[in-house]
């Protein structure tokens, strides 16, 4: 099934090159290439949404803390923004497997303390932390410490504060990972709402989760090793990009039911088994 | 029976009135087992309240006052000390000083008195030095214990927002772990209790209720003995529940039950 959008990709927002990570001499990541553009769809604000893939131990957080700005390469580069400028940290929004938060503050100054890093004065720093609340239904939740919140909660304020610190960037390891069916679903819907509150708003969402990065990507990368003749490991690189919009799995909300999404499935899951 | 049975059920968490009524049970066991029985070396509750009253009479409270005064002079600088050293070894320049300066608390105060006599020009200073000395290599060793213990994906949150390196230092090891210097504080105070009376005892001159245990001790007192030790225990189960206190009233975060869902 092909798209049933029109769109087109337009321009670079975040690009890696050549990205090789090694320690102690031991190849950890190997060439890694990839591109992520602007998703344009006429009369509708669409930001973009990638799933990275890969079996685990493979390198998928040393990528994700690159790609972040949080981790130097050992060689390559990792540009961000409309500008395309070398990532450093602050530019990407992380939210981490366990949505850490300034346990010591409320869940206002939590977000505070985002939009002040981002350059905001208080008051306006104030005025968009209630403005981003309000948009993921934490009003009532203002006043409260972070150990007061349920897990799905304080993910939604993970997510609040990475946006208000980084605009556009948003990268989540793991959001799916010990989550009930129905947390799921709320964790895949706070993901497609952060991705459609802007045109430039990115999400890259590091998971081994194959149906939940298939329901909410609109490209899924695959990480696998590279072998040498010998059989050497040289490291993990992107070994497959599955384009979702052109096999008309993007933006349908009732993806799952078709039976486009259950070859998919077969197919990254027959290659997954092959990393 | 049936209570019996609770009491010594194995992790069973007992509701609030019944937790009561087995700590009564408890406490009134315990005073009849204490009254009835004939240890020739147990004074008697009678004999402890007597030796309590006259210790009063002979100036306890002074003497506990003194030793207040001591142990909050040497808790000040014990904290102000230790949270320098802490905080620097985050720097790796003063990170084997910090390591050095915690395993002193191998060492004995015995012998060390006359090397803190030199430093010292009066009994006051050396027994607060001898105190604060004593308390701060404990002070470092579990605070440096609680900073080390901090996960790494605190530090990389707090950069992720973009925070400069000193910025993360003051969110996640200063601010975010003020709690904690509470808490070590509070098990500090115990230590510093056990230092206190040895500090009294190595200096006299002062007195001190380390001075009046060691006197009471020295002359087979064993009820004077008991009427100090309990008193010493009161002292510091009231300073434990003060120190509860000021870390629900400035810290409620650190005492909040993990929610659920």
């Amino acid at each position: 099934m092909a798209s049933l959008f029109v769109y087109k990709k337009d321009k670079v927002l975040l690009h890696a090159s050549y990205v090789c990570l090694s320690f102690d001499g031991i190849p950890i990541l190997h060439n890694i290439n990839l591109t992520i553009r602007d998703i344009i769809r006429p009369g509708a604000i669409q930001g973009q949404i990638v799933a990275l893939l890969g079996p685990s131990g493979i390198g998928k957080t040393q990528l994700f803390k690159i790609l972040a700005g949080m981790r130097k390469p050992t060689s390559g580069t990792v540009l961000v923004t409309e500008q395309l400028i070398p990532v450093r940290a602050g530019m990407v929004g992380v939210v981490a497997q366990t949505y850490p938060l300034f346990k010591n503050r409320t869940v206002l100054s939590n977000l505070m303390i985002a939009a002040q890093l981002r350059g905001h004065a208080k008051a306006d720093a104030k005025a968009k932390a209630l403005e981003a609340l309000a948009l993921y239904g934490l009003t009532e939740k203002a006043g409260m410490y972070p150990r007061q919140l349920s897990g799905g909660q304080r993910q939604r304020v993970a997510i609040a504060q990475q946006i208000l610190s980084s605009e556009h960037f948003l990268l989540m390891d793991e959001p799916f990972s010990g989550l009930d069916p129905v947390m799921k679903d709320r964790a895949c819907d706070a993901i497609l709402k952060m991705s459609q509150l802007d045109e430039l708003n990115t999400v890259i969402v590091v998971t081994h989760d194959i149906a939940s990065a298939v329901t909410i990507a609109d490209t899924v990368w695959l990480m696998g090793r590279v072998r040498q003749a010998d059989g050497t490991v040289m490291g993990a690189t992107i070994i497959k990009e599955y384009d979702l919009i052109e096999r008309g799995l993007a933006w349908h909300p009732d993806i799952t039911k078709t039976p486009e999404f259950q070859s998919t499935m077969i197919e990254i899951r027959n290659d997954f088994n092959l990393c | 029976m049936n209570l019996l049975r609770l009491w010594f059920a194995p992790n069973r968490l007992l509701g609030h009135s019944q937790w009561q009524f087995m700590i009564f049970v408890q406490v009134v066991a315990f005073f009849t087992i204490w009254w009835s029985a004939n240890f020739p070396l147990l004074p008697k509750p009678d004999e402890i309240l007597i030796s309590w009253w006259t210790l009063v009479k002979d100036g306890l409270p002074f003497e506990l006052i003194s030793s207040l005064v001591l142990c909050m002079e040497a808790t000040a600088i014990t904290v102000v000390v230790s949270l320098i050293l802490v905080y620097a070894a985050v720097m790796s320049f003063f990170k084997p000083w910090t390591t050095l300066f915690s395993k002193l608390r191998f060492n004995s105060l015995v012998g060390l008195t006359l090397f803190f006599t030199l430093l010292t020009s009066g009994t006051h200073e050396l027994k607060l030095l001898l105190l604060a000395s004593s308390m701060s290599v404990w002070f470092v060793t579990m605070m440096a214990e609680e900073i080390e213990s901090i996960p790494e994906e605190e530090y990389e949150h707090a950069r992720s927002l973009g925070m400069p390196e000193w910025r993360v230092v003051w969110e996640v090891v200063i601010v975010g772990r003020l709690d904690r210097v509470l808490e070590v504080l509070r098990q500090n105070t115990a230590i510093s209790w056990l230092m206190l009376t040895t500090v009294e005892g190595l200096v006299r001159t002062e007195g001190g209720i380390g001075a009046m245990l060691l006197t009471s001790s020295k002359y087979l007192h064993v009820s004077e003995v008991l009427a100090i030790q309990i008193t010493i225990l009161l002292i510091g189960m009231s300073l434990d529940w003060m120190y509860g206190y000021l870390q629900r009233v400035f810290f409620p975060y650190s005492v909040l039950a993990r929610a659920t869902g």
